[in-house]
């Protein structure tokens, strides 16, 4: 049924207030989604009012960054409101856009209820992490008067309780968070940047140029990681920058590898004989046909990756050769409570439970993903 | 002259030993002329295809000959030059187009890509140019079918599309191999007819390669058939059908079924199989399938002669009338 220009327009205007704009076109999901979102994020503005605009009397560059991404979330969400909104009423237009195989893949990563709702829980992790100043209860690193507020169990006062020192656990929770997934998830990056390049570029060209590079590899694997990474951290002093960069540079073999066996099998396929054929040059070929296609079995191990990197960083901080206390880290809080598992449970439990739930919602989003992007479904005409 | 090959030699290094796909293949193609290459499967057709543009895989690689296209040799070409003759001067259509095209992209872009890339086109305006050369190759709705992916195309509309891609460097010679294979009839007749119109519009050569005979012949003005990593016989379409003089190209000329007449009789074919290029026999490698092969045969592989107008032949026994 074709909508006249007056409805349009309506509809464009109702787009201001995210959600609305969805509800009215029959958009239902979508449009609970934005509302219940859009109210969240102002909720969280005027709740903390004082400590969203504070932050921008401190010098301290993660509360200007958590106050700034707040405030953003605000017109950015109202501006996807309406770009969605016009994106529907352009294709009931009948306008035509080839349904893309990444679409095709979102769609059933979208039927994956366990691995939407991983998202979910992830994303409010990151999202619980970037706004720690501003939604922690407490300074995570102030010692109030330590006789009458230690070991306190969790409460209404202190959600997670409090532990030897009488600081808030919730609190510090949330800013070891900050560490424990930034960690991760930079590494991640960092490891399957350089394993992607270095694998992709060893299989074109192969001969010679794989020989040296594929040794190169063989050889980092075979050293044995983790010993690597405890010299590593007993060389340089372990902070946050020096954790990343070690466990980043020391995964990438890995999918080096990987992608090497990957793009193998696909530099004998016919279109990239055809891209050859027409004349691209060697990098446009690696970069723009090879690890595209590649790219969808990385993204799995990428989900897998940073579970691992979270897991390594805590168990380096549970040794006491990560970060170091009084920073938080899921590790080294969980490493601090094992003393006093009897009589404060708490102090060890919240940061685990937290790092469990974290490694088991990447292992799911990636059973997800892995299901969502197999590249035979992928290539299926009829979804 | 706008390609003059000249004793191509080509090989696959394998552990099991060199296997000479190519083994002193010349001949030339005129500016706009159409030329077919015929032969049985894995008689490297294919082989000299990839040579011209030197792209052949690992492990194999042209061994020696010229490859002259419009004036330079493409063999010591070095990579950046060769890129430009790749796609602009000459222009390549594969054998199945649901594998050429990538999966990942849109028609369009991938038209568009060559657009930019030869023709140095912005974005912008090579988006625009690519609905514009799909629309020459005659698909329907251009402007939907570029913002498609390949695999909601049908196989006629694919091939359509990969010849749209290298159409779009504009090149002076487009070799098209096995462009019909995959197709069925009424379609492999469009591709066909789109070939010879584009051909026209661009006073473009074409370099044909197939193993269906009337299908070329249908085609081009010049044939060559291809056995065994040699051609055996090069002559004007029409005299070619009129009388092959090579026992491999009569043989394959009266392999070719004849719908309705005489529908009862047994199809002719060549008697034994194409041998293992890695065990060729010795002598004329067809003499243990040639019906007239004697003694003089076993000896060495017969060189091409003149037998007649613009047409040479590979075979010993072309002086008598077989």
């Amino acid at each position: 049924m074709p909508r006249v220009d007056a409805e349009r327009d309506d509809i464009r205007a109702k787009a201001w207030v995210p959600g609305l704009g969805h509800l009215v076109l029959g958009r239902v999901g979508v449009g609970v989604q934005l509302i219940m979102f859009t109210t969240l994020v102002l909720a969280v503005i005027a709740w903390r009012w004082d400590r969203v605009v504070g932050a921008f009397s401190t010098p301290f560059f993660d509360r200007w960054l958590a106050s700034i991404c707040l405030l953003l979330v605000v017109p950015l969400i109202i501006r996807f409101s309406r770009w969605d909104v016009n994106r529907i009423l352009r294709e009931e237009d009948q306008r035509y856009r080839g349904k893309s195989p990444w679409k095709v893949a979102l769609r059933r990563f979208g039927a994956n209820r366990l691995a939407v709702w991983s998202i979910y829980v992830i994303a409010s992790f990151y999202v619980g992490a970037l706004l720690a100043p501003i939604l922690a209860p407490y300074d995570p690193a102030a010692i109030p008067d330590v006789m009458t507020n230690r070991y306190l169990a969790p409460s209404s006062v202190h959600l997670f309780g409090t532990d030897e020192f009488g600081r808030d656990v919730f609190s510090r929770a949330l800013y070891g968070a900050r560490v424990s997934l930034s960690i991760g998830l930079l590494a991640m990056i960092i490891a399957k940047s350089i394993g992607t390049l270095y694998g992709a570029v060893a299989a074109y060209f192969g001969g010679i140029v794989d020989g040296v590079l594929m040794r190169i590899v063989d050889v980092w694997i075979a050293f044995p990681t983790f010993y690597l990474m405890l010299m590593l951290v007993g060389v340089f002093e372990a902070n946050i920058v020096v954790l990343v960069l070690i466990l980043g540079f020391t995964a990438w073999p890995g999918t080096a590898r990987f992608i090497r066996g990957e793009i193998l099998s696909l530099k004998n396929q016919a279109f990239t004989e055809s891209a050859r054929a027409i004349g691209l040059p060697a990098h446009q070929i690696i970069v723009r046909h090879l690890i595209p296609s590649a790219l969808s079995p990385v993204l799995v191990t990428a989900a897998l990756a940073v579970a691992g990197m979270i897991g390594a960083e805590a168990s380096l901080s549970f040794l006491g050769l990560g970060i170091r206390p009084p920073t938080p880290s899921w590790g080294n809080m969980v490493a601090g409570g094992q003393d006093n598992l009897l009589n404060a449970w708490w102090m060890a439990f919240f940061p685990g439970a937290l790092l469990t739930l974290t490694l088991i919602s990447f292992s799911l989003l990636a059973d997800g993903l892995r299901d969502a992007l197999d590249p035979k479904a992928l290539m299926q005409k009829y979804v | 002259m706008l390609l003059a090959v000249r004793d191509l030699r080509s090989a696959f290094f394998l552990d099991e030993g060199e296997l000479w796909a190519v083994d002193g293949v010349s001949f030339d193609v005129d500016a706009g002329e159409t030329v077919g290459l015929v032969g049985e499967s894995g008689c490297g057709k294919t082989i000299v295809a990839l040579s011209l543009l030197r792209l052949i895989p690992h492990p194999g690689r042209v061994v020696s000959g010229r490859i002259m296209f419009d004036g330079t040799d493409l063999l010591p070409l070095r990579p950046e030059p060769l890129r430009r003759v790749r796609g602009a001067g000459i222009g390549m259509i594969f054998q199945e187009a649901s594998a050429a095209l990538n999966p990942v992209y849109r028609i369009g872009k991938q038209i568009a890509d060559v657009l930019r890339l030869h023709q140095g086109l912005t974005k912008h305006a090579a988006d625009r140019a690519a609905v514009r050369v799909l629309g020459q190759m005659g698909i329907p709705e251009p402007e939907k079918r570029a913002r498609s992916y390949p695999f909601e195309l049908s196989g006629g509309m694919k091939q359509r599309a990969m010849i749209a891609i290298a159409m779009a460097g504009q090149p002076k010679l487009l070799v098209a191999d096995e462009p019909t294979t995959a197709l069925d009839l009424t379609v492999q007749t469009e591709i066909i007819d789109l070939l010879l119109y584009i051909q026209q519009q661009h006073h473009m050569a074409i370099l044909i390669i197939s193993h269906d005979l009337e299908m070329v012949a249908g085609m081009a003005h010049r044939m060559m058939v291809m056995y065994t990593g040699r051609i055996v016989e090069t002559a004007h379409t029409r005299d070619f059908l009129a009388e092959p003089v090579h026992p491999y190209s009569k043989g394959l000329l009266a392999a070719i079924p004849q719908l309705g007449a005489g529908s009862r009789a047994p199809l002719t074919a060549i008697g034994g199989a194409v041998p293992d290029l890695l065990a060729l026999p010795e002598g004329c490698t067809f003499h243990p399938r040639c019906p007239h092969a004697d003694d003089e045969c076993l000896v060495s592989p017969p060189p091409m002669k003149s037998v007649g107008d613009s047409r040479a032949c590979a075979c010993y026994k072309t002086g008598m009338r077989l």
